[in-house]
């Protein structure tokens, strides 16, 4: 069904594992690039996923 | 290196199988991401903070490093709680804005970790002299304020969680209330009993993705208010029901998008060029498309969980299940042949959208009593007009998307 599920990749793939010494030496242009991918512009509000929130009628 | 998920698992989780392997590999992404965002808030700050900021960020990712090295399993517990992603992303967002990053938060995650091997290394404490510690409590000089831990058994599965109503980064759902841990240990017991005798599978998932419940205030009869969030993950919040069957429902429903929050970590599902917004049979306010199959994936696995209660449940609660389960068999159905009609899907998104909807497809046809289909008709055509009454032509023309019109004829 999936010829490729890694089209679209954050490259998150790339640094799973990583310990927090070698990730201290990733160079920033990658750690960077990951990071962008990941977040962009998102803050804690977003990707906030309620159900039968107060403002809401239907659970949902 | 290898990768996070097989493309066989991914395929699996485009359809709603989990399995606890697939999670385990999805908490390691996680942690992994935790440990990118923390060096990228440590990086950040270095080229726009104040000397002391940097210092106490600085000092932290070190001790947390020389500790990770010496006893990585200390270090990755607490790396991996899930409010470190809701405080990475606020240090963040807080920079692009100027503002300065809650450095000590950091410092106290680090003396937790070295309090945990034997070690005092004095964390910042606040005005009133109390030092709190992520995932662990407050410390008022030598009297702790413990954050109540739940451990819940049914044969050999257990389901171990905090219950944190404390730490400032998981605030972000709704208003958090003071729980009564005996109160909610008696209603996670009976609910971790449903699941670990009547959905196996997902309780196996459940016992290794989820390790935090943040209690919201919430109604104490009916449906609880409930959320997740894709920086949070392993963390529900939800308020308490006062049946046990609501609550290990809502248990799937929250856990359902932390793993769909957690494979759009690993692999974009959405175009970010898209704006519209969509009907979404579970919502009174028009969605985007990543939320609608946020919304589709979550619901996928309450039908699923409504299937098995219809068929497995106590014969007093066979005909609300068979209810629920007509009702959000065909709400989700007619939700994913919109997402796969939809074109700002990535090739993973569509094989998603295509999934959801082929694994429910068999389910469309089981037969359900006849009150049950006449309830499933009625509240979702009530829906939809309440739906439409509000937002149909305020949004026709402009940010709602055509085909979440047309869905309302499928």
């Amino acid at each position: 069904m999936m010829e490729s599920g890694h089209d679209d990749g954050t490259g998150l793939t790339q640094l799973v594992p990583m310990s927090l010494r070698r990730l201290a030496e990733l160079d920033d242009a990658l750690l960077e690039r990951v990071v962008e991918r990941l977040v962009a512009a998102r803050g804690p509000a977003d990707r906030l996923w309620q159900r039968g929130d107060v403002h809401q009628g239907e659970r949902g | 290196m290898s990768r996070p998920l097989r493309d066989t698992e991914l395929s699996g989780l485009a359809r709603g199988i989990v399995t606890a392997e697939t999670t385990q590999r999805l908490n390691a992404a996680q942690l992994a991401k935790h440990q990118i965002l923390v060096e990228t808030v440590r990086r950040r700050a270095a080229r726009t903070q104040s000397a002391s900021t940097v210092a106490t960020l600085t000092r932290a990712v070190e001790l947390l490093t020389e500790i990770q090295s010496q006893d990585p399993h200390v270090v990755d517990e607490l790396l991996a709680l899930p409010q470190i992603g809701s405080w990475a992303v606020s240090c963040l967002e807080g920079m692009r804005r100027g503002e300065r990053p809650d450095a000590d938060y950091l410092a106290q995650l680090a003396a937790g970790a070295a309090f945990r091997v034997g070690r005092e290394c004095g964390p910042p404490a606040d005005r009133n002299g109390h030092t709190f510690f992520p995932g662990l409590g407050v410390r008022d000089g030598t009297r702790w304020t413990l954050i109540p831990h739940l451990r819940v058994r049914a044969g050999e599965l257990a389901l171990s969680v905090n219950l944190d109503a404390m730490d400032p980064y998981l605030g972000m759902y709704g208003r958090r209330t003071r729980p009564n841990p005996r109160e909610w240990r008696d209603r996670l017991t009976v609910a971790w009993r449903i699941l670990v005798h009547r959905h196996r599978s997902s309780a196996r998932v459940l016992a290794v993705g989820v390790r935090t419940l943040v209690p919201l205030a919430g109604p104490t009869s009916g449906p609880p208010f409930s959320g997740t969030s894709g920086w949070t993950y392993g963390a529900v919040a939800t308020s308490l029901p006062d049946d046990s069957l609501i609550l290990a429902e809502t248990l799937i429903h929250e856990f359902q998008h932390l793993t769909l929050g957690a494979v759009e970590d690993l692999v974009a599902l959405t175009q970010a060029y898209d704006k519209r917004l969509w009907y979404a049979p579970w919502r009174e306010d028009p969605r985007p498309l990543s939320a609608l199959l946020q919304g589709c994936y979550a619901f996928l696995g309450v039908t699923e969980f409504w299937r098995e209660e219809r068929n497995a449940g106590p014969p007093e609660d066979r005909r609300r299940a068979e209810a629920a389960f007509a009702r959000w068999r065909r709400a989700t159905f007619d939700a994913a042949r919109t997402l796969s009609a939809a074109d700002g899907l990535t090739a993973t998104g569509r094989a998603f959208a295509t999934g959801i909807r082929e694994r429910l497809e068999p389910w469309m046809t089981e037969p359900v009593s006849p009150a049950a289909e006449r309830y499933a008709a009625r509240a979702g055509a009530e829906h939809r007009a309440r739906w439409e009454h509000a937002h149909g032509d305020g949004h026709a023309n402009s940010r709602v998307g055509r085909i979440s019109r047309a869905s309302a004829r499928g």
